[in-house]
């Protein structure tokens, strides 16, 4: 027996665990998502969200500034009644419409994502809907492409091949942490970047898929807000979180409610909010270049009693 | 692990589908996570290589466009990522060697009698063999793990090491040199 087949036993591993390789193609598929991990990231815009008039900025003017400025929505959009309010504000008023918000309760936790690529140099797929209904015991069902596709098990309690809404960023939490996550805006963020196995690649070069705690964090916080069943004391946390960020853009008015950027190092998200709802809508992540990847848009993040069948 | 249904897709077919559709490419995760895996765990702890393994996918996805199928298959390109990764663990592979001829590893699972003989064998002389593996070149290391451990032929580890085969033969041939001398020695 030679010395090679000699250092191969010698080395051999056990089989990798089921386990390992559903943690493993789930990581590929947030990355083949677009999530924060990707650096050819999104155009966000370009899905055909451009500027639409001014109706759901007024709701955010009233909650925020207590002022009466309520425009009719197919009014012109006023000129000199109020300065726009600053990405900053808007955050810090959707954390007390969030807070406000009665807790929803049923048995399945329904989110429809429809995922959008519009890369450079990818063949434009169009776009792919994801419905996912997931128990507070971590069971999961999803249902790919349209309403009349069937409904399939998502794996196992801790597999789950789709993202089933109870994912903080790459991290995947059970209802009970959900729940139990930090109302507080700073222990938030150290729990979301102490949990995210993202925190790794924070200070490696950007080719090298380096990222700032910033992204990171942002990453962790828009799947939060957009997908997840937390309390309305955490939802709040999570805008105070994101407003205490260095920079925080106002886009103004777009379809759905209002645009946000908030920018890191090399990069930024941009998110639409629903100032009525404190809802976010859509999420997109790009270089500083504003090269191109795609989007995800939140048609539905909900509980129901029903799963279809 | 994930099982293959079915006829398998040639690397070539694998590549052209997520050339196509991008989403495609969890189908090369389901080939190859397994080997890739095995890879990385005979040179690293287990979670280690797990994060490994994870990691090479997500940097191959991200890289899909560099991937050309007339300079190598898919499984060169994607073993000469994860050796990349595991060279961002020097101190820890180290270690993970020092650890093993420290204690001995369990030998494989595995029923078949030559592989029960030939384990004891590599049992015995672990030590000294596991030794000279830490105290190879990173170059000379990563030619001799990808033949011993993943079964790479020489032009393949040429593909996942960006070298002539040329130097694949003389790194090899000095490797084993070396490794010969512990056991013998």
């Amino acid at each position: 027996m030679d010395e090679l087949k000699m250092l191969a036993t010698a080395l051999g591993s056990p089989e990798p665990s089921q386990e390992a390789a559903d943690r493993s193609r789930h990581r590929l598929q947030n990355t083949m998502r677009g999530g924060p991990v990707r650096k050819r990231r999104i155009g966000w815009l370009a899905g055909g969200l451009g500027l639409t008039a001014a109706t759901a900025a007024t709701a955010i003017l009233v909650t925020s500034t207590g002022t009466t400025t309520t425009a009719h929505p197919n009014s012109p959009p006023s000129t000199a009644a109020q300065s726009p309010l600053s990405g900053r504000q808007i955050l810090l008023a959707a954390a007390t419409t969030a807070e406000k918000a009665p807790a929803a309760s049923g048995i399945y936790w329904h989110v429809k994502t429809v995922y959008t690529k519009t890369s450079k140099g990818d063949t434009d797929t169009g776009a792919s809907v994801i419905e996912t209904w997931t128990r507070r015991d971590g069971r999961s069902w999803v249902r790919e492409g349209s309403p009349t596709s069937p409904v399939k098990e998502n794996g196992g309690p801790h597999s789950g091949t789709w993202n089933n809404g109870f994912f903080v960023g790459t991290t995947k939490l059970s209802f009970e942490q959900i729940q139990r996550l930090p109302a507080d805006p700073t222990a938030l963020k150290t729990y979301i970047t102490r949990h995210s196995d993202l925190m790794r690649l924070v200070g490696k070069p950007v080719d090298k898929g380096g990222m700032s705690v910033d992204e990171v964090l942002i990453g962790g916080i828009s799947s939060l807000l957009e997908m997840t069943p937390a309390p309305p004391a955490v939802r709040a946390a999570a805008f105070r979180a994101l407003a205490k960020l260095p920079e925080v853009k106002n886009l103004g008015p777009v379809k759905g409610g209002v645009g946000l950027q908030i920018s890191f190092h090399d990069g930024w998200s941009r998110m639409v909010l629903d100032p009525a709802t404190s809802r976010l809508l859509n999420s997109a992540f790009g270089d500083a270049d504003h090269n191109a990847s795609g989007t995800s848009k939140v048609d539905a993040a909900e509980w129901t009693n029903t799963l279809p069948r | 692990m994930t099982a293959d249904v079915g006829e398998q897709a040639s690397d070539a077919e694998l590549a052209d589908g997520f050339r196509r559709d991008p989403d495609r490419f969890t189908a090369v995760h389901d080939r190859y996570f397994r080997d890739i895996y095995l890879y990385a765990a005979g040179r690293l702890d287990a979670q280690t290589a797990e994060d490994i393994a994870a990691e090479t996918f997500c940097v191959a996805f991200r890289d899909r466009d560099r991937f050309d199928p007339r300079r190598g298959g898919l499984r060169p390109w994607l073993f000469g990522i994860a050796t990349n990764l595991v060279a961002r663990h020097r101190r820890k592979e180290a270690r993970h060697y020092k650890a093993l001829a420290r204690t001995g590893a369990e030998p494989a699972a595995d029923s078949h009698e030559n592989r029960v003989l030939a384990s004891v064998a590599a049992t015995a002389l672990q030590p000294q063999l596991v030794r000279a593996l830490a105290r190879l070149s990173q170059g000379e290391r990563d030619v001799v793990l990808l033949v011993a451990l993943s079964q790479f032929s020489y032009d393949e580890v040429a593909q996942a090491l960006g070298i002539s085969a040329g130097t694949v033969g003389s790194r090899l041939n000095r490797a084993r040199k070396k490794l010969k001398e512990a056991i013998n020695g």
